[in-house]
């Protein structure tokens, strides 16, 4: 229970340190996506916050949910569920059913992320 | 005088005779869902249980097992409570007499074709959403609002009856096999019949509203008249009837 | 992983998803006692047989319906 909070907390803590670095970068915020790399790096990071099997074992887009992190089909579809609030994005449900590696998590992201800007548009909306 | 005495203990003694009868009743548990339904024999005897089902039950339920559930109330056929399917039948229990025939068993089964809640407890969440989608209630256009009392004339409030007094207790919708097979889309018997009973009422403006609603292959027309429903109605009403009204009335629509 | 999931077994996990998506909407404070409370319900059947189909639906329909009841704005917490 101690744990989930930590865990919870660190992921919260985590994750906006990494938004603020992108942010600083200034770089992308023309561009219309976040980089992969970016989304690439926040999702370990968020991943990172789980119980992990092999949590030594670099994190490579290949990586396996279940074989190489030791998640079952209910652990993994918790770490999606992080990801999707981390990202502002919603799995859909055919496309979460499919996804086997950190790898395939990463492109969805990518392809459905919304640009800064616009989620900035939304809330001011 | 010793005779009468004797005669009379004889008389008593007959009367006593215990007349045990066998009561097979449906078990499920929700907190064990692994476990699958089973039939649990309870034994009465009828001489110390009163005329009813629903006495037996209660009798069982407060001296035998205390975990069997069932829904009860006004014990007298107006709250429609404890419907449920006795000897293969739909009925109130309250309003169902024990066979005295010890010989044969009773067997007691919840509402079929519902989703259990618990033994002889059926969810009704989605025939009661059924009945509010036909709006059971008066709908009058604002212009013709009358200005005192909404009056009805003594014929007009005449062919309400044998409608209004449906208690709604879903012993005739779970009876078909329409309903059944269709329970999303079919309204099924004993909404229907509130259904026609808000389109004949005199006082009511939305007649042509309520005929649209039902004016599509699966709400009304699942009815094949199979009749079902008028059979075991435990309030003697005739849904089937009803449901032929509507038909009738919607046929050159 | 290869293997692909039954109906039954995307019905549960968008279940599961689904319930895990309305946490974030309850207050940052309560959030642990929801994935607590979460994790420990599907965790209790996690035993059941794949093909015990009946039991399985049973459970999918209570799932269901609770996750309608406590998505309701107005419940905050839960223990």
């Amino acid at each position: 229970m101690f744990a989930n909070i930590v865990r919870a907390s660190l992921r919260s803590s985590l994750s906006a340190s990494l938004r603020s670095t992108t942010l600083n970068t200034g770089a992308f915020r023309f561009v219309s996506n976040v980089s992969k790399d970016d989304v690439f790096a926040r999702s370990i990071a968020v991943l990172k916050t789980f119980e992990l099997k092999n949590i030594n074992d670099e994190i490579t887009s290949s990586t396996q949910f279940t074989k190489d992190l030791g998640m079952d089909s209910l652990d993994y579809n918790d770490a999606l569920v992080a990801l999707e609030e981390e990202f502002d994005v919603v799995f859909d449900d055919a496309v979460a059913n499919e996804i086997t590696t950190v790898g395939e998590a990463v492109d969805y992201i990518s392809k459905n992320i919304m640009p800064e800007e616009d989620i900035l548009d939304k809330e001011i909306r | 005088m010793k005779l009468l005495t004797f005669t009379r203990s004889l008389a008593t003694q007959a009367a006593k005779l215990p007349n045990i009868k066998t009561f097979k009743i449906y078990r499920w548990n929700p907190d064990t869902p692994e476990i699958k339904p089973t039939m649990k024999s309870y034994q009465l005897d009828l001489n110390q249980t009163g005329p009813m089902v629903l006495d037996a039950l209660l009798k069982i339920k407060n001296e035998q097992d205390p975990t069997l559930t069932l829904r009860r109330s006004c014990r007298e056929g107006i709250c429609g409570s404890c419907a449920m399917n006795i000897g293969g039948r739909n009925t109130l229990a309250c309003l169902c007499k024990i066979d005295t025939d010890s010989k044969k068993d009773l067997k007691i089964y919840p509402l079929p074709h519902m989703y259990i809640v618990r033994d002889l407890v059926p969810d009704l969440t989605h025939f009661y959403k059924q009945y509010k989608s036909i709006k059971p209630y008066l709908q009058i256009d604002e212009s013709k609002l009358p200005e005192r009392e909404n009056i009805q004339s003594v014929e007009d409030r005449a062919k309400l009856d044998g409608l209004y007094e449906c208690i709604l207790c879903a012993c005739c919708s779970t009876s078909c096999p329409s309903y059944w097979w269709n329970q999303q889309e079919y309204l099924g018997p004993a909404v229907l019949m509130q259904a026609y009973r808000w389109m004949i009422d005199s006082r009511d403006t939305a007649t042509n509203l309520r005929k649209e609603m039902l004016q599509n292959s699966m709400s009304l027309y699942r009815c094949h008249t199979i009749m079902n429903c008028s059979k075991t109605c435990p309030k003697g009403l005739n849904p089937g009837g009803a449901i032929a009204e509507i038909k009738k009335s919607m046929a050159f629509d | 992983m290869a293997k692909k999931f039954s109906g039954l077994q995307k019905e549960a996990l968008t279940l599961y998803r689904k319930c895990l998506r309305s946490v974030y909407e309850k207050p940052v404070e309560n959030r642990q006692n929801w994935f607590s409370y979460i994790h420990s319900e599907f965790n209790k059947y996690r035993k059941v047989s794949r093909r015990d189909f009946a039991t399985i639906e049973h459970l999918l329909r209570l799932g269901n319906r609770r996750y309608e009841m406590y998505k309701n704005p107005s419940i905050k917490n839960v223990h």
